[in-house]
């Protein structure tokens, strides 16, 4: 299978401190990759990389075929990638219905002017963001909550709210970080089989950044370890959970 | 029954400051400065519907309503070559070029109009009608009457289109908005225009009982200012309803108290209101992010 993501040499620095440090790794297309590591191992740097909120010092990366580093931010909905957040990014004063009906800007887009005249093009496109935005509320099971405003809902609920907002963009590859941060067992083993759905279902090639192992475990077809901005090892959850260098970095030295 | 027409010409006042006030708030949601520009671009709008008026004997209900395109056009324009370029950097500049624009078009309009008040041609009968036994401007009623079909328009827009919504998303959560594939940018310019259209709206509203000339708009835009800190300057709704009220509370103050404290009375209020009521009336109260 192709790679639906390539890393080449990234590497990011904070004042000196490396964040990432000279990382390469693939991911194939449809799978789910975890990407774990100890608190303050460059993750979320990783990711904000991937999704051009932040432009890393060096490295190439290739996604969905095309070059990632060279695309502006609101061009990646439109490219397939899509990211959610570990402390959520939301329209807080928007309805759930309407904050994931937003995740379809840019796939139904009629025109800024035909959209501030109403056109029927624009209401057409109006009418098609909102069906796909209920039938993904739909497939999470939040229909109930579809006209609260997200700010009054719960942060587990939230948190899937922006899932769903994702995944309206049609996504292929999608990149999330702590999906399960805030969500209790039930939740958290009910995302694991969402998880392993998008990837198997719906052809989603998932970077998944994550704390909850159960999870991780369960859900990754391939597991990236990141220690202090460098990648350690890299295999199979089973692999993974054997590897003796992942054991000490998580434990510590002289442990293992 | 001499409250009715008192209620009503407030109204109307308040009608021209809601306009106003409602531009303000507009611009604010999207590019987070209080515009000083306002009440300028309203006048040079009003002008030029005047020239328009006078080059094409055009009716003069035709020259109202293509005064929100004209408007739109101008604030559309104004933030494309003077705001976005300083958009990135803190607010204090923004507010900075927005003085700057007063005075340019402050200017412009002596340069270009001379600074001669000109008459502009009424937009409704002038002779009173007798409703319930108190005399009534039709003036008034048609003031109210198109402010409220312009924020019923404005009302549809922003909470049942989806780009209306989209706006909104993009002042709540730029930096989401922007992962979804919103132009922010874009979002910033169409909220310029449609703050400019209203602008030019309120203008040519008011135009027909002052002058048209470069002051016309100065207390205007203050009390746009007083009446949408009075309702509430995060929320539309809230700033009309401010503005409303502001313009009715002036008339009866104006009417029983004394004319001369009238002006005064919107500046007072506003102190009072940001002492006490800091979020203003009619919206939720302030919650500090952490």
């Amino acid at each position: 299978m192709p790679d639906a993501l390539a890393v080449q040499g990234l590497s990011m620095s904070f004042s000196g401190l490396k964040a990432v440090d000279d990382l390469s790794f693939r991911v194939a297309q449809g799978s789910v990759c975890g990407l774990i590591g100890p608190n303050g191992a460059g993750k979320s740097t990783i990711l904000n990389c991937l999704t051009r909120i932040t432009t890393p010092d060096a490295g190439h990366v290739e996604a969905l075929g095309f070059d990632l580093l060279a695309e502006p931010i609101h061009r990646l909905p439109e490219r397939g990638v899509m990211r959610t957040f570990q402390n959520l990014e939301l329209f807080t004063d928007l309805s759930a219905v309407d904050n994931v009906a937003m995740g379809c800007a840019a796939r139904l887009r009629a025109g800024w002017t035909a959209e501030l005249l109403g056109l029927p093009a624009s209401r057409r496109a109006t009418r098609a963001a909102y069906a796909t935005a209920d039938a993904a509320l739909a497939e999470l099971g939040l229909s109930e909550i579809r006209d609260r405003r997200v700010a009054d809902l719960p942060f587990g609920t939230q948190k899937q709210v922006e899932l769903a907002r994702a995944l309206v963009a049609e996504p292929r590859l999608l990149m999330m970080d702590e999906p399960a941060a805030g969500m209790n067992h039930t939740e958290s083993t009910e995302l694991g089989r969402v998880i392993r759905r998008l990837g198997a279902e719906h052809g989603i090639t998932i970077l998944l950044v994550e704390h909850d192992m159960g999870l991780v475990m369960s859900a990754c077809d391939r597991i990236i370890v990141v220690v202090q901005g460098r990648l350690i090892a890299e295999g199979t959850p089973q692999e993974i959970r054997a590897n003796h260098k992942v054991i000490e970095a998580y434990l510590g030295e002289g442990e293992a | 029954m001499n409250w009715l027409p008192l209620l009503l010409s407030g109204l109307a006042v308040g009608s021209i400051y809601a306009l106003i006030g409602l531009s303000l708030v507009i611009i604010n949601k999207a590019t987070h400065v209080v515009n000083f520009a306002q009440g300028e671009i309203g006048m040079f709008g009003t002008f030029i519907a005047l020239s328009v008026l006078s080059a094409t004997g055009l009716p003069v209900f035709v020259v109202l309503v293509l005064s929100f395109p004209i408007g739109f056009l101008i604030g559309a324009l104004l933030e494309i070559v003077f705001i976005k370029p300083v958009a990135s950097g803190p607010p204090l500049n923004v507010l900075i070029v927005t003085l700057g624009l007063f005075f340019m078009f402050n200017s412009l309009a002596g340069i270009i109009w001379g600074f001669d008040p000109y008459r502009f041609p009424a937009l409704f009968p002038t002779a009173p009608i007798a409703v319930g036994g108190a005399a009534v401007s039709p003036t008034s009623l048609g003031i109210i009457v198109i402010t409220l079909l312009v924020m019923a328009a404005l009302y549809v827009f922003f909470e049942h289109t989806r780009y209306g919504t989209a706006m909104r998303a993009a002042s709540m959560n730029p930096f989401a908005a922007r992962l979804m594939g919103i132009r922010v940018g874009v979002v910033a310019t169409v909220s310029w225009g449609l703050a400019a259209g209203l602008s030019v709206m309120s203008g040519i509203l008011i135009a027909p009982l002052t002058f048209v000339d470069q002051q016309m708009m100065l207390a205007i835009i203050l009390k746009g200012f007083a009446g949408a800190i009075l309702g509430g300057f995060a929320s539309l709704p809230g700033a009309a309803i401010g503005c409303l009220l502001l313009g009715v509370m002036e008339a009866f103050v104006g009417a029983y108290v004394d004319n001369t404290i009238k002006d005064s009375f919107a500046f007072v209020l506003i102190i009072v209101v940001l002492m006490v009521r800091p979020q203003g009336l009619f919206t939720k109260a302030l919650k500090r992010k952490v």
